[in-house]
């Protein structure tokens, strides 16, 4: 019979033991963070957009060069939102692995920034939908530059007068899409040529 | 490779240009551009990928300035060089143009 391998240290704790992180459990009618149903569904309304946007254009400039057409056409169609779905979870995971408590907790990552809470006490319930979304849209942005784009928006928010608060934090939002698109491209540049 | 540029580049350019030593955060470059700071930032971030522009967080404890910290921006010795060559051969643009910019009304 074969013996038992020998003991390495400690044995980790299954995680049916795992110790208690402090975080209270989901309540019915409202996800972990704390925020209403109807704002996390406009959050993701609004990234499923942008990952159609971003997505979208670059399938269908690689389809009018190839020619897609019937059953191409249509399996072509199910692979983008089968791929779509998967970057979804993907990213979904990444930040849960950053420790960043999900779409709540990305604006206190960057060390410089502001705090974000005290900015959102003082602008309206609109505006501070609209910050929702734009916590939302630096989530899909690469791990630094997600936090530090919110936080310069915080940044402006916090000092234009609030007769400006909703064209501000409308011109961050229309221009997310290309922030994320350029700060990915940049963060995988430096992955792949470091200097 | 030089950045794209457009017009918002071309007048982010000349506020940084006006005094190349002095650092500018983001809402003063909106009121000395006329853009809205939202849209000078993906600019701003393209001008630092290309090296022309450096930034830092300023360093105050925003809860004893009640304001969150502001992101300083200022060019480099090189980004001032090529940004003043690239902005004199640069097209000039229309009036046109420039009314349009003045519409946008970004003066938070």
């Amino acid at each position: 019979m074969k013996p038992p391998p020998p003991s390495t240290g400690p044995a980790r704790p299954s995680r049916r033991h795992a110790p208690a992180t402090g975080r209270t459990p989901s309540s019915a009618g409202r996800p972990r963070d704390g925020t209403p149903r109807a704002e996390v569904a406009l959050v993701y309304i609004y990234l499923f957009i942008i990952v159609i946007c971003v997505t979208g254009s670059i399938l269908s400039s690689a389809a009018v060069h190839i020619g897609f057409s019937g059953v191409a056409g249509f399996v072509g169609f199910m692979a983008y939102f089968r791929i779509t779905s998967i970057i979804f979870v993907k990213i979904n995971d990444n930040c849960s692995r950053r420790g960043s408590q999900g779409l709540s907790g990305i604006a206190e990552q960057e060390p410089g920034g502001p705090a974000p809470d005290e900015v959102l006490a003082v602008i309206s319930p609109l505006a501070r939908t609209g910050w929702r979304v734009m916590r939302a849209a630096a989530w899909l942005m690469p791990r630094t530059a997600g936090p530090r784009w919110l936080a310069e928006a915080a940044s402006s928010l916090a000092e234009a007068p609030p007769t400006q608060w909703l064209r501000v934090m409308l011109s961050y939002l229309f221009t997310a899409p290309e922030v994320i698109v350029r700060s990915w491209a940049y963060y995988l540049a430096r992955r792949i040529r470091p200097d | 490779m030089a950045p794209r540029m457009t017009l918002q580049t071309q007048l982010i350019l000349q506020a940084l240009l006006r005094n190349p030593a002095r650092e500018l955060y983001g809402l003063e470059l909106s009121q000395e551009t006329g853009l809205l700071p939202g849209t000078a930032y993906p600019i701003l971030l393209r001008l630092e990928n290309q090296g022309w522009v450096t930034s830092r967080w300023e360093d105050i404890d925003p809860h004893a300035e009640k304001r969150p910290a502001r992101r300083y921006y200022r060019l480099t010795a090189s980004g001032a060089a090529q940004a003043a060559a690239a902005i004199a051969t640069a097209r000039r643009p229309s009036r046109l143009a420039l009314r349009g910019l003045a519409g946008e009304g970004g003066h938070p």
